[in-house]
């Protein structure tokens, strides 16, 4: 189902209107109180995202959708903009309800093109460059969903974290916390015999993330991948540890306070 | 259960069930990720920043090892790197950085202070309270008896130019200080700490 919605995502993306940018200007303040210049809770959202949802439900391949995602559909095809608007704002804020956890998955993929497109067309020199160090996306100020270590040439080793939403690479440090920034005790959890796949653990603020090394592996997808290794997540959460969870598996997880 | 895309969850095989993943039909997919992954054992590994010890650039490293130092896993260096991030070399090791994997399992590698004794031809195990005792007795031996207070010319000059003090490239800058101050202190002049960069 994935690979469907996510087909459908990218014949969504093609000539999508680029949607309301900021100007330089925009950018430049948004970096002088180092906030995102496309953070989705600041910066105001126009109508691509929902064009961007419609051609999601029309083109995704039915066929694969289980009975609960085709009701889920049904029901966002019908809503009319000022629910989605407001099921869209309730996903970037986190206050999913559970009932909504199957629409918010398609909304999160539609908005997830209308960042992308977005975030393409800033200029990468006025993010700050390579030179971003947070553990927050330069251009939307969302979370990473994984990160990936570069496997040779004038990068060699260098991690790029992923952006959540507008699929956004930006460079953070290695052996340090993507969520806290601390680099004491960290430490790396691995299926035993892999070595491709890693969850960079913090004992500091109890929170992990994934780590791709490319080196030992044939391709790697950082969001795609993420989800196919939700197994990790499964013992690494036994160990205690916790994530920020992947838009697609909002709702997944038991909040780590119970 | 309201969740956010910014806060912290914790992944488990019931969590997942009452997720998006169970909300879009995909029941029990969960416990069947759970039940999958279960013959898999998690690993402990660590990744470590360190400087190279060889010489004075004093190039990053990142040490990586099998175990972490906690419970009763052993832990194992596997693999030794240039650090990306490090400003001296950017990821990049010469071949003797680069090789220093083989220096850390090196059966001949210097664990603890040894001894050769006058007349010996082998060196011996001693303490590291010995070493120090020796190391001091034969400075302060050599100092008392080399040590020059004044020049031909009268002028008080303190040098003690008979020993030398060799420091490691690994050192801070604090270390450097201390090792300088120390050293010279003592009158002594052929100093070399190494990392100077």
């Amino acid at each position: 189902m994935v690979t469907a919605l996510v087909a459908a995502q990218h014949q969504a993306l093609a000539d999508l209107p680029p949607g309301s940018l900021p100007g330089p200007a925009e950018v430049a303040k948004a970096r002088l109180v180092q906030r995102a210049p496309l953070d989705p809770v600041t910066w105001p959202r126009d109508e691509s995202w929902r064009v961007a949802l419609q051609r999601l439900l029309e083109r995704i391949d039915d066929s694969v959708l289980p009975d609960a995602a085709r009701r889920a559909r049904t029901a966002l095809a019908a809503a009319d903009p000022a629910d989605l608007e407001a099921l869209a704002d309730r996903f970037l804020d986190g206050k999913v309800a559970a009932g909504e956890a199957a629409q918010a998955v398609f909304v999160a993929a539609a908005l997830q093109v209308a960042w992308t497109r977005m975030a393409a067309l800033l200029d990468a020199a006025a993010l700050g460059g390579g030179e971003a160090d947070s553990g927050q996306c330069p251009a939307c100020g969302s979370p990473p969903v994984s990160g990936l270590i570069s496997p040779g040439g004038t990068k060699f080793g260098h991690r790029h974290l992923h952006c959540s939403l507008c699929a956004t690479a930006w460079r953070y440090a290695r052996v340090r916390c993507v969520h806290c920034g601390s680099t004491d005790k960290i430490s790396f959890r691995q299926l035993a015999g892999t070595t491709y796949l890693r969850a960079e653990c913090c004992e500091q603020c109890q929170g992990y993330s994934k780590l791709f090394y490319l080196e030992g592996a044939r391709a790697i997808e950082p969001f795609a991948d993420d989800l196919a290794s939700l197994g990790l997540d499964v013992l690494v959460g036994e160990e205690g540890f916790s994530r920020i969870p992947n838009p697609f598996v909002l709702g997944v997880m038991d909040p780590s306070g119970g | 259960m309201a969740v956010s895309r910014r806060q912290f969850m914790k992944v488990s095989a019931a969590g997942l069930a009452a997720s998006s993943v169970g909300a879009l039909g995909f029941t029990g997919a969960g416990d069947a990720l759970a039940a999958g992954v279960r013959p898999f054992k998690l690993e402990r590994a660590t990744e470590t920043r360190n400087t190279c010890p060889y010489c004075s650039v004093s190039c990053g490293v990142i040490v990586y090892s099998l175990g972490d130092k906690s419970k009763n896993a052993k832990a194992s260096v596997i693999h030794i790197e240039g650090d990306p991030d490090h400003p001296v070399n950017r990821g990049t090791l010469c071949p003797r950085g680069a090789a220093s994997l083989d220096y850390v399992h090196s059966p001949l590698r210097l664990k603890y202070p040894m001894h050769r004794k006058a007349g010996s031809d082998k060196f011996e195990r001693v303490t590291w309270d010995f070493a120090l005792d020796r190391i001091a007795t034969l400075m302060k031996e050599d100092r008392d008896k080399n040590f020059i207070a004044k020049n031909r010319d009268g002028v008080t000059v303190n040098r003690w130019l008979t020993t030398g003090f060799f420091a490691t490239s690994a050192q801070t800058n604090e270390a450097g200080y201390l090792t300088y101050k120390l050293m010279r202190g003592l009158g002594m002049l052929a100093i070399e700490t190494q990392a100077r960069i």
